[in-house]
C-alpha cells in the first residue's frame, strides 16, 4: 500500500496508509482506530477499493483485478460467525462452492485445520478455517486477538499475515506473541 | 449438504436465512388472493402484478446489510465476478415471488375456481415481480437519492406492466424482459464498484 486513503460520502474515513510486506512475512498494522482496521483489512484483502493512492496484492491492483487479488488473499473478518450454517461441514462446503474447490476435499483439510486451531473460539476458528483451505498466499485477519497468535502462526504455515489492529497497543501485543520484534 | 455451483451455494443459503421471510410474503399473498375472491380475472392480474411486485421490492432490499452481513462479506471475499455473483443473488428475490404468487394463484383457483384463471396474467404476475425484484436490488447497492430513485423506477415498471396487461400482453412482457435485463447488467456493475463499508 502506497499512501492508500478510504472516503466515503467526502469523509476520510482511512488516512494515508503505507505498508509492505514481503512473500511469507508478518505485519501488525495499527490503525487510528477499529473502523480504520476494518476499512484497511478489507483493503488489502480486495473487499474494499481505495479512494486515493495505490494497493498492491502481488502484482495485481484490486481496483483492476479484484478477482485475482482474491485469490491470494484469504480474509477473516472481525465477528463473523457462521450462524446460519449447521455444522462445520456445511459451512466449509458453501466456502468451497464459492471457491470453486473440491468440496468434500476441502472438508477434510478443514478439519485438519480446525484440529490445529485448538484453543481459538470457533466464531475465530471457523472463518480462519475457511479462509485457509483455499491456501492463500496472504491472510488478512481483521482486529485478531494476540491471544490467539500461535495457533494463527503454525496454521497459516508458509503464508504471509497482514494484521489490522484498533490501536498500536493491540498490534504490539500481537506482534509480541507472534514471537516478532514490536 | 454438496452445492452444484457457486450460483447454487449463494442462492440456496440465502434462501435458507430468508425462508421464515417468504413464508410471511407467501401467507400474507394467500390472504390478499382471499380476500380478492369475488372478483373477476382482470382484477386478479391487477392484483397480483402490484402485491407480487410489492413483495419483490421486499425481499430484494432485504438481500443487503442487517442479517445478511456475514454472507456478504464471504460472498466478497470469493474470487467471483460481479456478474456471477449479482445472478446468485438476484435468483433469491426472484424465488421468493415465484413461491409468493404461487401462493396467491393456488388460493383464487381454490376460491375463485379455475374460470378465474388464465395462463397469460398467471406469467405476467411473475415475469413482472421478477423484473421489479431485479430493479430493486439496484437500490441495494446504491444510497441516498439513487436508492430513492431505484425504488420508484421499481414501482413504475409495475404500474407500466400492470397498465399494459390487456391492451398489449406481448408488450408487457417484452417490457418485463428488457427491464430485468437491463436492471441485472446495472446490478452487476454496480456490485462491481461497492464497497461493503458500513
Amino acid at each position: 500500500m502506497r499512501d492508500a486513503t478510504f472516503a466515503q460520502r467526502g469523509t476520510q474515513l482511512v488516512p494515508p496508509q503505507t505498508l509492505e510486506l514481503d512473500e511469507g512475512g508478518r505485519l501488525a498494522h495499527p490503525c487510528a482506530d477499529n473502523r480504520a482496521a476494518s476499512i484497511v483489512a478489507m483493503m488489502a484483502a480486495g473487499l474494499v477499493r481505495a479512494t486515493d493512492g495505490r494497493v498492491f496484492v502481488g502484482a495485481f491492483d484490486p481496483r483492476i483485478q479484484p478477482v485475482h487479488v482474491k485469490r491470494l488473499a484469504g480474509y477473516v473478518p472481525h465477528d463473523a460467525l457462521p450462524y446460519e450454517f449447521s455444522t462445520f461441514e456445511h459451512y466449509i462446503e458453501y466456502r468451497a462452492a464459492l471457491w470453486q474447490l473440491p468440496q468434500a476435499e476441502s472438508v477434510v483439510r478443514a478439519r485438519r485445520i480446525l484440529a490445529g486451531l485448538n484453543g481459538i473460539h470457533e466464531s475465530f476458528a471457523y472463518p480462519l478455517a475457511g479462509a485457509l483451505i483455499a491456501l492463500p498466499r496472504l491472510l488478512v485477519l481483521d482486529r485478531p486477538q494476540a491471544l490467539y497468535a500461535p495457533q494463527i502462526i503454525v496454521a497459516a504455515q508458509t503464508c504471509a499475515i497482514f494484521s489490522t489492529h484498533g490501536s498500536g497497543d493491540d498490534a504490539a501485543r500481537f506482534m509480541e506473541a507472534c514471537g516478532l520484534p514490536v | 449438504m454438496m452445492y452444484e455451483s457457486t450460483a447454487s451455494a449463494i442462492a440456496f443459503t440465502r434462501l435458507q436465512r430468508m425462508a421464515g421471510q417468504i413464508l410471511y410474503v407467501a401467507a400474507a399473498s394467500a390472504l390478499f388472493a382471499a380476500l380478492q375472491m369475488h372478483l373477476d380475472l382482470a382484477a386478479h392480474a391487477t392484483g397480483s402484478i402490484l402485491f407480487g411486485s410489492l413483495a419483490g421490492m421486499y425481499l430484494a432490499l432485504a438481500q443487503r446489510g442487517g442479517r445478511m452481513r456475514e454472507l456478504e462479506l464471504c460472498e466478497q471475499s470469493a474470487p467471483l465476478y460481479a456478474r456471477e455473483l449479482a445472478r446468485a443473488i438476484a435468483l433469491v428475490p426472484c424465488l421468493g415471488v415465484t413461491t409468493a404468487l404461487a401462493a396467491y394463484w393456488l388460493v383464487t383457483l381454490i376460491s375463485s375456481g379455475p374460470s378465474t384463471l388464465a395462463a397469460m396474467p398467471i406469467f405476467l404476475s411473475v415475469a413482472c415481480a421478477c423484473a421489479v425484484s431485479i430493479v430493486a436490488l439496484c437500490a441495494t447497492v446504491r444510497a441516498g437519492v439513487w436508492q430513492l430513485s431505484y425504488l420508484l423506477l421499481a414501482a413504475a415498471l409495475a404500474a407500466i406492466v400492470a397498465a399494459l396487461e390487456f391492451p398489449q400482453p406481448p408488450a408487457a412482457f417484452l417490457f418485463c424482459a428488457m427491464a430485468g435485463f437491463i436492471g441485472l447488467r446495472q446490478y452487476g456493475e454496480a456490485l462491481a464498484r461497492w464497497n461493503p463499508v458500513t
